[in-house]
């Protein structure tokens, strides 16, 4: 009797894992990618990428048998109040090149519209009038207020007021948001990119963190040997940050932060991540919206730097790569996903770089 | 109006077009209000509310503040319009006001039923002052409106199919949870059977959220009269509930007449004509009618034919006539509920889409156009007759079926007649086991913790649910490691989410599922909108599109289907005596072959149809009665007098058939009528088909199966118990004190064969039959 009860939960199990396997979370679309590009969550996978992704895994899965875990990735375990994870360290040249505080100071204080009360007529009036500054407003008999506050904002250089002053005037995209992201200092960014189990509601497999150093870029990653580690994984993600930490991401505001949210409350660990945040998605679909067909991160990088990533995982096949990890134990099938999550990081560096450049 | 209804009354019994055909007028006494005060004075902004809207509160008001006030959980079943919303928002507004981080979740099964809670909230919050930001949050709400409704919104509306989607993001809901003082189930009737038990554990999910947050709400259930309310309630949420059910709200004299087409045994016209004619009677009385209907079509032929008709006698009434059912686009439903409500429609024909409370105000008469299937509906729907202390009738029109009929013939049964019971089973193993993956993904499974939540069961299944890799255990419990999201695998009823879109000249004009658009809107058949006649050109299988045309005809069309049942696979069989049973997996196909062609209710032609067929994989269990039964019971049926009656100088050879098969299908009714109380189910999530002759077992056979998509583990249940099943089945039947059998044995109110035919003899010499196979050794 205690046997059967077993074995129809047994079928059941069965049955609900039959379903899950039914539904995929992607699409295969044509070689003529459909891409959507209204949504940045990545659904689509043209059919071509998948095949490469195919052969790809089988051929990793082939080549790293019988090979242990660090063999093939090279890291080292790491300790921290939440158990263990893996950690992989790279360094890399990079051209960390955004304007500097002053041009970002003087950019802001020539738009007077940031002043209530001054529209594009009136901002021209008092340009030819001669208050071609903010700082000129200050002896301004009607904006003198508004002005002189801005101006400590800015002598202050609150990097954050300054944002929020300029998003209740401006769209979020505009290029004097960016602009304030000289404003900080250029240790205290995190581009910061995740690999998922899926969409939501699953393990988060890989925390890839960079940080600039001079024109050196220094990436951590935490990852997943097993789905226990994600505490841990959180946990090394948090020590990186501080109060005046700042994230540069693709697509974060959607996607990485509040998944990273939903997984530290899933573990009952609740911080603070409120910090100023730079979704570069936002500002490059603004910045190209013309020139580039869909804003996907593999897209933008072709376009703007030439590009071609080989043996890559599409996002959306992440987690397939890492389920046949997690069957198999050969840790092959991890490369292309942490080569690509490197790569990631790279791009979002060069792109935020670019911008700056462009809206210069 | 109470000397009018009076009137009118009297006007029917003498017309002679409609005199013979009332079989029956039930008069349903006036009653007063029984005021009430409450133990403690209320608010004062709530005092300003009720003088505004001059209200005083009954009594069973004023129970149901005292009992939130001092922290109970209630039930409330007074029928609708006699206050029920207002007993427990006029408590939650009061705690809101008094803890100003306080919040309260409702729940309603329907969007429409939500919008329209949310606008009685928002003039509750305006005239009492009373800041709680209402809003509405379900499948339809933007997203970028989200986070501020979570945010500001202390009242939140939503329904359950939204709340197993949100669960996982419970820490963007943190503030609101942290506060949740109340949770608002209305409707709770709707939850029964295996819908019920999902709701069940979904209810356990987000108790289990609670409790992480530390807010320990109280709970609040609003449902029609059922058998169990009590412990309906205590099963479907897990704690002890108050009942409120003396209704203090006033009453007018209701009549409540049996109408019945087919009193001579012939019926001249259909019940739809009889219908029609109804209907119009009492709008030119000027009572505002409801008359529901048991199918979208028939809603829509009624309409159309009133309107019809009514050109030439009473021009007035073409405006004020209007079907209303599920599919129209939502702008479309609240025109017409508002018209209802504001008296510009005069009568409606409806599915019973209008059943629920959405508010359209109370009217004077309802027409029920065949036994909706429950005595809870009948009810529900009898209830939006009566406007307060005025007078209402409440019409209900027979069938020719023999459910119908058998109402029609014995009213007491109806009126003495238990409302259904509620069932919900909190063990099925595969609800169980499919919320336990969802809860997974909200938090991690702790075994010792959550058994709790989950039952004593936890154990197996989280060790089943890890041999397929979909939990993994960590240090900090069982984590979920699907690939796809939990939520998606977990329906949590069967409604299909296969939509199909009409379309007019490319404009969107309504929206089906598979079966309603293979059932209505093949290609050639007229399908009926808001009373106009529309052309279906096209049904497209693969976009999923319906294309049609509109164009003015006089006739309208009715798909005929054929179905069977094929076995795929055989996984279990087990042998007690004689009898031998089978369990496994059984797919139900339909199929439409032709459609005919009616001019009223004659048929002027038929076509032929090209449609794939419709199936349904599902767990099904079946058991073979052996031939020479047939034999044998007809020996001794023949020798009953009513059998010798009808083959009196016949030959008997074509009624023996006839009462093997009337056996078979009465078995078949009369075990899924006590299913039910087996495997704790509703009635309606079991189906069954029965024939003396099936291709695959060559012999004939009884199937009943579980009416959801891939077997949800009913039938699974009554295969182990299929000897006690049986026994009460034939207790049932042989101590029912009808004749030829009757809705409390073997008459199903979801036959899809109108209950044809059925034998109740030869259901009790078939069963003694089977029970001697089972006690032989």
């Amino acid at each position: 009797m205690k046997n059967d009860h077993e074995n129809t939960f047994n079928l059941i199990s069965k049955k609900l894992k039959k379903k899950l396997d039914t539904y995929t979370e992607y699409e295969i679309v044509k070689d003529e990618l459909e891409i959507d590009s209204t949504t940045f969550i990545p659904r689509a996978v043209s059919y071509t990428e998948y095949r490469e992704a195919e052969r790809l895994k089988k051929e990793l899965l082939k080549r790293y048998k019988g090979k242990s875990f660090e063999e093939v990735i090279k890291g080292k375990e790491i300790r921290t109040e939440k158990g263990i994870c893996y950690k992989i360290e790279q360094e890399d040249n990079i051209n960390f090149n955004i304007i500097n505080p002053d041009i970002a100071r003087s950019k802001i204080l020539k738009d007077l519209k940031l002043i209530y009360g001054i529209g594009e007529v009136t901002e021209r009036v008092l340009k030819s009038e001669g208050y071609n500054t903010i700082e000129d407003l200050c002896r301004h008999p009607r904006f003198t207020s508004e002005a002189s506050r801005l101006l400590e904002l800015l002598d202050e250089c609150n990097a954050r007021n300054i944002a929020q002053w300029i998003t209740h005037w401006f769209p979020k995209t505009h290029p004097l948001v960016l602009c304030t992201s000289s404003l900080h200092k250029k240790e205290n960014f995190i581009i910061l990119d995740i690999e998922t189990f899926g969409l939501f509601s699953r393990p988060i497999i890989l925390f890839g963190l960079a940080s600039i150093n001079n024109n050196t870029i220094l990436i951590n990653q935490y990852f997943l040997r097993d789905i226990g580690e994600e505490p841990a994984a959180l946990n090394a993600f948090l020590s990186h940050i501080d109060e005046n930490s700042v994230f540069v991401t693709f697509n974060g505001k959607a996607f990485d932060l509040p998944y990273i949210k939903e997984r530290l409350a899933y573990y009952g660990m609740y911080e603070n991540l409120d910090h100023p945040h730079f979704d570069i998605l936002h500002f490059s679909r603004r910045a190209w919206k013309e020139e580039i067909p869909d804003h996907r991160l593999t897209t933008l990088e072709k376009y703007l730097f030439g590009v071609y990533r080989e043996n890559d995982v599409p996002s959306a096949l992440v987690p397939e790569f890492y389920e046949a990890y997690m069957r198999s134990g050969n840790a092959g099938v991890l490369i292309p996903i942490i080569e690509h999550n490197k790569q990631d990081l790279v791009t979002l560096v060069n792109i935020f770089s670019k911008l700056h450049e462009k809206w210069e | 109006m109470g000397i009018m209804i009076e009137e009118i009354i009297n006007a029917l019994k003498t017309n002679p077009r409609f005199k013979d055909r009332i079989e029956h007028i039930e008069v349903l006494d006036s009653r007063d209000s029984v005021y009430g005060v409450t133990r403690k004075e209320l608010a004062q902004n709530i005092k300003n509310y009720l003088k505004k809207k001059n209200i005083k509160l009954y009594k069973h008001q004023c129970d149901a503040i005292d009992a939130l006030r001092c922290g109970k959980n209630i039930i409330i079943t007074t029928p609708t319009a006699s206050g029920k919303t207002l007993a427990y928002n006029i408590p939650i507004f009061e705690r809101l006001y008094k803890d100003k981080s306080a919040t309260a979740l409702f729940l309603y099964p329907t969007k429409a039923l939500s919008n329209d809670q949310l606008k009685v909230m928002k003039e509750l919050e305006k005239l009492s002052g009373i800041e709680v930001n209402p809003d509405v949050y379900d499948g339809d709400t933007p997203t970028h409106k989200r986070p501020k409704i979570r945010e500001h919104s202390r009242i939140i509306i939503s329904n359950p199919y939204e709340l197993h989607q949100v669960l996982p993001w419970h820490y963007k809901w943190q503030k609101f949870y942290s506060n949740l003082k109340f949770i608002v189930i209305d409707e709770a009737h709707r939850y029964r059977g295996v819908f019920g038990s999902n709701v069940t554990f979904l209810i356990k999910r987000m108790k289990r959220i609670c409790d992480l947050y530390n807010s320990n709400p109280q709970y609040i259930l609003s449902t029609a009269t059922l058998a169990n309310p009590v412990e309906f309630g205590e099963r479907l949420v897990g704690v002890k509930f108050e009942l409120i059910s003396s209704d203090g709200s006033p009453k007018g004299k209701k009549y409540f007449i049996f109408y019945n087409p087919f009193f001579d045994g012939i019926g001249e016209l259909s019940t739809t004509s009889e219908t029609k004619d109804l209907f119009l009677f009492y709008l030119k009385n000027c009572l505002q009618t409801l008359c529901f209907t048991v199918s979208r079509k028939t809603a829509e032929l009624i309409a159309s034919w009133a309107k019809k008709e009514s050109e030439k006698t009473v021009p007035f009434l073409i405006d004020k006539i209007s079907p209303y059912r599920a599919g129209y686009l939502p702008e479309e439903r609240r025109k017409i509920e508002n018209d209802l409500k504001k008296g510009n429609l005069l009568g409606v024909t409806s599915t019973n889409a209008l059943e629920l409370g959405v508010d359209i105000g109370s009217l004077d008469s309802v027409i029920i156009s065949g036994y909706p299937g429950t005595i809870i509906s009948t009810w529900q729907q009898a209830g939006r007759a009566g406007r307060g202390e005025e007078g209402s009738i409440a019409t209900l029109i027979a069938f020719q079926n023999p459910l119908d009929q058998y109402f029609m013939k014995n009213p007491k049964m109806f009126f003495d007649k238990s409302h259904e019971h509620a069932i919900i089973d909190d063990s099925n193993p595969y609800i169980v086991s499919g919320h336990l993956l969802c809860a997974a993904s909200e938090l991690p499974i702790k075994i010792e913790d959550d058994g709790k939540y989950f039952g004593d069961n936890i154990e197996v299944i989280a060790e089943a649910l890890k041999r397929e890799g979909l939990l993994k255990d960590t240090p900090n419990g069982l984590v979920y490691s699907g690939k796809m999201r939990a939520t998606e695998v977990v329906s949590i009823d069967n409604i299909s989410q296969d939509v199909f879109k009409v379309k007019c000249d490319g404009e969107l004009l309504e929206t089906m599922d598979r079966p309603q658009a293979y059932r209505e809107a093949h290609k050639g058949a007229i399908l009926l909108h808001r009373g106009e006649t529309y052309f279906v050109k096209d049904l497209n299988l693969k976009e999923q599109i319906v294309d049609i045309k509109k164009e003015e005809v006089d006739y309208y069309t009715e798909a005929m289907k054929v179905a069977d049942t094929e076995i795929i696979e055989e996984i279990k069989n087990k042998r007690i005596g004689n009898f031998s049973v089978s369990l496994g997996s059984v797919k139900i196909n339909e199929e439409y072959i032709r459609y005919k062609i009616k001019k009223f209710s004659e048929v002027i032609g038929s076509m032929r149809l090209n449609l794939p067929p419709l199936n349904f994989k599902t767990t099904g269990m079946w058991f073979t009665v052996p031939a020479e039964i047939c034999d044998k019971i007809w020996k001794i049926r023949r020798k009953d007098e009513d059998i010798k009656e009808k083959i009196l100088g016949r030959k008997g050879e074509e009624f023996k058939i006839e009462v093997f098969a009337g056996g078979l299908h009465g078995i078949e009714h009369s075990a899924i009528s006590i299913m039910p109380f087996h495997v704790m189910c509703d009635r309606w999530d079991i189906g069954g088909v029965s024939t003396t002759h099936h291709p695959q077992t060559g012999k004939p056979t009884i199937f009943i199966y579980d009416e959801f998509e891939g077997g949800i583990g009913l039938t699974e249940k009554a295969y182990e118990l299929i000897t006690d099943i049986l026994i009460m089945t034939h207790r049932l039947v042989r101590d029912c004190e009808c004749d030829h059998g009757c809705p409390a044995c073997i008459y199903s109110p979801k036959c899809g064969d109108e209950n044809e035919p059925l034998d109740k003899r030869g259901t009790i010499l078939i069963l003694e039959e089977l029970l001697r196979m089972i006690n032989s050794e």
